[in-house]
């Protein structure tokens, strides 16, 4: 079995899922530094998916800094990378732009969009802290 | 490319069943071939198998014309399909005892660890077989030679859920060593693992591109109109089956790039509006597609 949460949505890039699946996993702790990950066979297998894309997901990983790879052992999920450069400022000013004006749209007030990323937020602490305790 | 044809046409009789066909197969895809009943599919699977031979155009399978594939070529191609004839009498151990003195690339170790993850019951006569274990009999028989090309007529149809998922397996198993050109109803079963579509329709092509593009060029598109108006004469490009009533308009876009370019489009027409797009399912832009084609067939 796959160790992360996973239900893939038709019609959006797989790639993409597969990625945010596993980095959530891994921030949220449900995926220990020094575990094993899947392998290619095994994440193709479980998720129903082309192997080539599983192949593109753990290249990524790794290449991202969230998986290394151990000679003889396989990939094993490393210590969530540090940000790049830029990064904070893309998610403060880019992506909470887009957030904002999504909800906007959708007429979703202010404290409901705080209410909502404070739920979120204490969520994935929580899968921490509890994975931790095992 | 693993399979290429060029201006494929075949006729039974007065009936044009395949017009001007050119697909390219690339090496390790899992190439989906897709369109209702009657679109040609199982026609242009047998013509590439020189079960039939076109008559005009040129088809060629791993580099070989197709009118010259041979046994010595089918060493190197699985092919599975619903309509093949079996030898009847034989249980599936003698059945999978011939086919092994068959292929020098038989790989008997495979074999076993399919007949067992599909439960073939080996003292079985293949006539007693349901239809299930017979497909699976069929797929255990392409796969254990580790063929370079698989090409698979219509594997799903008729399965039960349960199979259906034994099968997908098993073909995921190879997926990475191999080419496969699968046609099928079942679009949901086989969305996620596959890397092209080409979809056909009364003989003919539609499009054929791989699925990460198709998908991100689709959408369903929902817009709340500011006022009552008419659809834009003529349809902007791309616009496939709009319908209008009072301040809804839907229809799907099949050059999405972007929120803001279509919130610009919709706005040039319509002044202000509000819009929701939303990633389209394979089955759902095949039939998006197919309606529009019935409903334009000059486009």
């Amino acid at each position: 079995m796959v160790p992360f949460k996973l239900k893939l949505i038709p019609g959006q890039s797989i790639f993409d899922q597969v990625v945010f699946a596993a980095t959530r996993s891994i921030l949220a702790g449900e995926l220990k530094a020094g575990e094993a990950f899947p392998s290619v066979r095994a994440l193709a297998l479980d998720l129903k998916i082309h192997p080539n894309t599983a192949h593109k997901v753990v290249q990524h990983l790794i290449q991202e800094r969230w998986l290394m790879a151990q000679p003889g052992v396989g990939t094993v999920v490393a210590q969530p990378p540090k940000a790049r450069a830029g990064d904070r400022k893309r998610l403060l000013e880019d992506e909470v732009e887009k957030l904002v004006v999504e909800a906007m749209r959708v007429g979703v007030g202010l404290t409901e969009v705080q209410q909502a990323v404070a739920d979120t937020w204490s969520d994935l602490r929580g899968l921490k802290a509890v994975a931790s305790d095992h | 490319m693993i399979i290429e044809t060029r201006g494929v046409a075949k006729r039974f009789g007065r009936f044009e069943a395949i017009e001007n066909l050119s697909l390219g197969v690339p090496e390790g895809s899992v190439y989906a071939l897709i369109g209702p009943n009657g679109a040609g599919k199982t026609t242009t699977i047998r013509l590439l198998m020189n079960i039939l031979q076109p008559d005009q155009g040129d088809a060629s399978v791993l580099g070989t014309p197709s009118r010259e594939l041979s046994a010595r070529d089918f060493e190197r191609i699985g092919y599975v399909s619903e309509s093949q004839r079996l030898p009847e009498g034989l249980s599936l151990a003698h059945y999978f005892d011939y086919l092994r003195s068959l292929y020098p690339s038989w790989d008997a170790t495979l074999e076993k660890q399919l007949r067992e993850q599909f439960e073939l019951p080996p003292s079985r006569r293949i006539k007693h077989l349901s239809h299930g274990m017979r497909m699976k009999a069929l797929l255990v028989g392409a796969l254990a030679y580790r063929p370079k090309l698989l090409v698979l007529d219509e594997p799903l149809s008729g399965l039960d859920t349960l199979v259906r998922d034994e099968v997908v397996h098993g073909l995921l198993q190879q997926a990475a060593d191999t080419t496969i050109l699968i046609s099928s109803h079942e679009l949901a079963e086989i969305e996620s693992f596959t890397t092209h579509v080409a979809f056909m329709q009364n003989g003919r092509l539609l499009l054929q591109e791989g699925i990460e593009d198709l998908q991100a060029r689709f959408r369903e598109v929902h817009v709340t109109l500011s006022a009552i108006r008419d659809l834009p004469q003529p349809l902007p490009d791309g616009w496939l089956l709009p319908t209008i009533e009072g301040h809804r308009l839907r229809f799907f876009a099949s050059h999405y790039q972007g929120d803001s370019g279509l919130y610009q489009e919709l706005a040039g027409h319509f002044g202000a509006v509000t819009m929701e797009c939303e990633p389209m399912p394979l089955r759902a832009i095949a039939n998006s597609l197919m309606q529009h084609r019935k409903r334009n067939p000059g486009s």
